[in-house]
């Protein structure tokens, strides 16, 4: 056994990148939770869909990247309030196994549909953080090559290894350079930095809404007890109805940030992400919003850190490479079996 | 309270069991289908993997082409002119100068013509004309070189022309066209484009009169249980005359089930190993280059390129199913046998459904190696790119004079390397010895470009490479039952085989020095050779780099032993 300290940075800050789309994803499903205490299992598929509306815009009718995103954001919710409307609210809210077999059902039906829509292949996207500004640091500088032209020299670890043709002015030989941040002798790239800032604007605007608006304040209500907020004159179908436009946004918007890791937006894009969104928002506690971001990232952070630094890279037991899965769910079920209701989750007692 | 923590250890005691089991499961994964079909989630165990051999391969006939030595004399070659065995069938040498290639017209009379002499030669030695090839009063069927299969352990309700109706002839086909490597779902389009061509324009006849070829597509979404379900649904209910399998957990759970059917399985899209054994399993054959020749040329190309740096360490990103195993295992067996070109080899599996690649390749980049060899496929081809740009391993390799390879089924330039971006330049290949059909090297040649309008005019896209790789996999296929349908007794199944183990044509998809060619039991494999390219993101093209490598006819045959490899 080696102790690798000097790759566990990068494993962290790998952990660090996907847990944030974990957390986008938990707190979808975690917003519905705490409205109707289910669990939406549709929640990845409507996220799917979002994704592939933002590649519509962006790509397709070559809208900016960043518009499509909100108005896929936006579009999402009303689909999402829709799906509340027409598929949820009418059956009892009591009765949960109905609504969670209508939740399975709109996840086949929208996969189905998606694959025969889109089909199954890549469709690549444009990477929102792919070019930064000039002060960006870059890994390429104006030389002048073998035949005498001033061209861009792609430049590591102090040695010229490539010249680049047809780059002929400093803007464009910095924008085309390297894409990563070198921190603690970790690449980070502007992906991942981009990942975490994306999701803390969206955090903090979700906070913000909850906390600062009639709709939010209502949305609480009704979260800690339906009945209560009915009483006192809360709308809860309109509020359930926004409850589920939220967690539209942030499935979209964890499946917009995840898409150009994946190299593009395919029906059976969000599929394994909701389950280790799940496991996240488990662990977090499924009633907890802050709970599902922490779970979120502790989920990612056991992938990266637990399964591929420590068993796989210290310990050398390769196969772990392939039990990532199975190693986040058998850590959360340690915590669960201590904490049945999660790290942060209201934990339930009952008096007789 | 200790009643309940007694039961919380033992439900932990049972998870960890779980998975102690799910890490140690590959053991008694040995006999029988449904065992393979397991096995392609096992991870075998290194000793396992140093007690398998791996099949297909000519690895000193390899390294010598690929270091320019001019090869020996092949005894096997000679003997195709010669009486082997009870079939003394003597197929005209291919000549690939007789191929007049100006237009598509000429390029299919020459195809005709070729078709001509093999049905000649083997209509010649065809028991219904008093020789021995085809299935004799014994109920054994001969073929070429030793090739022998006894109809009389075929099924009772077995019958030699089933699928072969009034109007059509109905061919079977199990395909990924969801899932992570649903971008080869595409190939199934190309291909049933290409036999839309050949109805409408071409028709195979069969007594004279006109049949379509239907293509009847399931959908396994690469699991290897699906593909048992649907062979089962094909066999049973599909009246299918042969069945046409993608992907090599899939093939080898239907690979005994479909030989014990007597059903013809030629030309699998797949490259392992495995389709080399024409003693055992006579009713399939493969392709493409087999993965453990690709693996062989991997390191014949390091051996040679980087002989200044050796020995190297490689690391590999492998798909942990049958198909990167038997990436993983060939690699693996080459670089125990060259310790002083590969100084150790670090294969890091990935699951091949995990959604990203990032903690894979930061494992592939932590142990620093000098060549980094991808042995993934479908969406994981591009992730193995854009991940290694973004964490520094392509800056790293390139410092050190390395080398970065992406596997033969990633070549498809659409596909798998123009999503990749500017990370994509300079990445090697040992090819296949195929053309893409989007490269605008290879776009102006007859048979492309007629393949291409083909494809536009079926309302399929000819910039997806995937879509005319169909017509690679489709032309050889329709050329044998061409073959088949001329022999004496027209086109069934026995006749089918024996045209698919006696094939020796010009591929217009193959490069040229490829040779695409079978012989009964001498030569199991079609294609045995392959071009070392570079891939240029400026032009977006596979340039190639060096000679072309063909060793046509040395490959040994794989005796296949379920579970434990060839």
């Amino acid at each position: 056994m080696e102790w690798q300290w000097d790759v566990l940075p990068q494993f962290a800050f790998n952990g660090l990148r996907e847990g944030a789309v974990f957390a986008a994803v938990a707190l979808a499903l975690v917003l519905i939770f705490k409205a109707t205490t289910l669990i939406n299992f549709a929640t990845g598929e409507l996220a799917m869909l979002g994704a592939f509306l933002m590649y519509i815009l962006n790509v397709e009718q070559g809208m900016w990247l960043w518009l499509s995103i909100v108005l896929a954001m936006l579009i999402s919710a009303g689909i999402g309030a829709a799906v509340e409307r027409a598929l949820v609210r009418p059956f009892d809210p009591d009765d949960h196994l109905p609504v969670v077999l209508i939740t399975l059902g709109l996840f086949l039906i929208v996969n189905a549909v998606a694959g025969d829509i889109w089909d199954y292949q890549l469709r690549p996207v444009n990477e929102p953080f792919g070019t930064f500004p000039s002060w960006a640091p870059s890994s390429q500088e104006l030389k002048e090559v073998a035949d005498g032209s001033i061209s861009c020299v792609k430049v590591s670890s102090g040695n010229f290894v490539e010249a680049t043709a047809g780059a002929a002015d400093a803007t464009t030989c910095e924008l085309a350079g390297r894409t990563y941040w070198t921190i603690l002798n970790a690449n980070v790239d502007y992906r991942t930095l981009g990942t975490w800032v994306t999701l803390a604007v969206a955090l903090a605007a979700l906070f913000m809404v909850l906390g600062r608006t009639k709709a939010g304040l209502a949305f609480r209500a009704v979260s800690s007890s339906a009945e209560s907020a009915r009483l006192v004159g809360v709308n809860t179908g309109r509020t359930l109805g926004f409850g589920w436009a939220l967690a539209s946004v942030f499935g979209t918007l964890g499946a917009a940030l995840v898409a150009p890791s994946l190299n593009g937006v395919n029906p059976n894009m969000m599929q394994f992400i909701l389950i280790y969104a799940l496991a996240g928002a488990a662990l977090g506690g499924l009633d907890s919003l802050g709970g599902a971001i922490i779970g979120g990232i502790v989920v990612g952070l056991i992938k990266g850190v637990v399964v591929s630094w420590f068993f796989v890279q210290v310990m050398g037991w390769a196969f772990f490479s392939i039990l990532q899965l199975a190693t986040a769910f058998m850590l959360i079920l340690v915590v669960l079996l201590f904490r049945p209701s999660g790290l942060f989750g209201t934990r339930r007692i009952e008096r007789v | 309270m200790t009643k309940r923590r007694i039961w919380r250890l033992l439900a932990l005691l049972f998870a960890f069991s779980l998975i102690a089991a799910a890490c140690g499961g590959d053991d008694d994964a040995d006999e029988g289908d449904d065992e393979v079909a397991t096995e392609a989630t096992a991870a075998p165990s290194a000793e396992m993997m140093e007690e398998e051999e791996v099949g297909g391969a000519a690895a000193d006939d390899l390294e010598a082409a690929v270091a320019g030595e001019e090869l020996e004399e092949d005894e096997a070659e000679e003997e195709m002119m010669v009486e082997i065995g009870d079939c003394d069938v003597m197929i005209p040498a291919f000549d690939p100068a007789s191929v007049d290639r100006t237009s598509i017209e000429t390029l299919f009379a020459s195809a005709a013509e070729r078709r001509a002499e093999i049905v000649n030669a083997l209509s010649a030695a065809h028991v219904d004309n008093g020789g021995n090839c085809g299935v004799g009063e014994d109920g054994i069927l001969r073929g070429p070189a030793g090739f022998t299969i006894d109809m009389n352990e075929c099924p009772a309700d077995w019958s030699n022309t089933t699928g072969i109706t009034g109007s059509e002839v109905r061919i079977g086909h199990t395909t990924a066209q969801s899932g992570t490597l649903a971008a080869y779902g595409a190939i199934a389009s190309g291909w049933e484009n290409y036999l839309d061509w050949v109805n409408e324009n071409d028709p195979i006849m069969v007594n004279d009169a006109p049949r379509d070829l239907t293509l009847l597509v399931r959908d396994d979404a690469y699991v290897a249980a699906s593909t048992i379900e649907f062979v089962n649904e094909l066999i049973q209910d599909g009246n299918v005359f042969s069945i046409l399998t993608l992907g090599s957990p899939n093939t080898l759970a239907v690979y005994g089930t479909l030989n014990d059917e007597c059903i013809p399985q030629p030309f699998v899209m797949t490259g392992h190993p495995a389709w080399g054994d024409p003693d055992h399993y006579p009713w399939t054959t493969g392709l493409q280059l087999s993965y453990s020749t690709e693996a062989i040329l991997w390191g014949s190309w390091i051996k040679e390129n980087l002989a200044d740096q050796l020995p190297v360490k490689v690391a590999g990103l492998v798909m942990d199913n049958d198909f990167g195993l038997a990436y993983e295992l060939g690699f693996h067996e080459w670089a125990d046998r060259n310790p002083d070109v590969v100084s150790e080899f670090v294969p890091v599996r990935h699951d091949p459904a995990a959604p990203t690649l990032t903690n894979e390749m930061t494992n592939v980049k932590a142990e620093d190696p000098h060549v980094f060899i991808s042995m993934t496929a479908g969406a994981p081809c591009v992730q193995g790119i854009t991940e290694a740009a973004a964490n520094g391993l392509i800056d790293d390799i390139n410092d050190k004079g390395g080398a970065l390879f992406m596997p033969s089924v990633c070549k498809a330039v659409r596909n798998y390397m123009e999503p990749g971006g500017e990370a994509s330049d300079n990445w090697m290949i040992v090819g296949g010895g195929i053309k893409d059909t989007t490269d605008s090297q290879y776009t102006s040649e007859p048979f492309i470009a007629w393949l291409n309008e083909t494809l536009e005019a079926g309302g399929l896209d000819p910039k997806n490479s995937l879509n005319g790789t169909g017509y690679m996999y489709g032309y050889p296929y329709v050329e044998a039952l061409r073959v088949a349908a001329d022999l004496p007794g027209g086109l069934n199944r026995t006749n089918f085989i024996l045209a698919v183990r006696s094939i020796s044509i010009y591929h217009p998809l193959a490069l040229d020095g490829i040779t695409a060619e079978m012989y009964g039991s001498a030569d199991s494999y079609f294609i045995e050779g392959s071009d070392f390219s570079q891939f240029d993101y400026a032009t977006q093209t596979w340039q190639i780099v060096g000679e072309i490598v063909d060793v046509n006819g040395r490959s040994a045959n794989c005796e296949w032993v379920p579970g434990e490899g060839c």
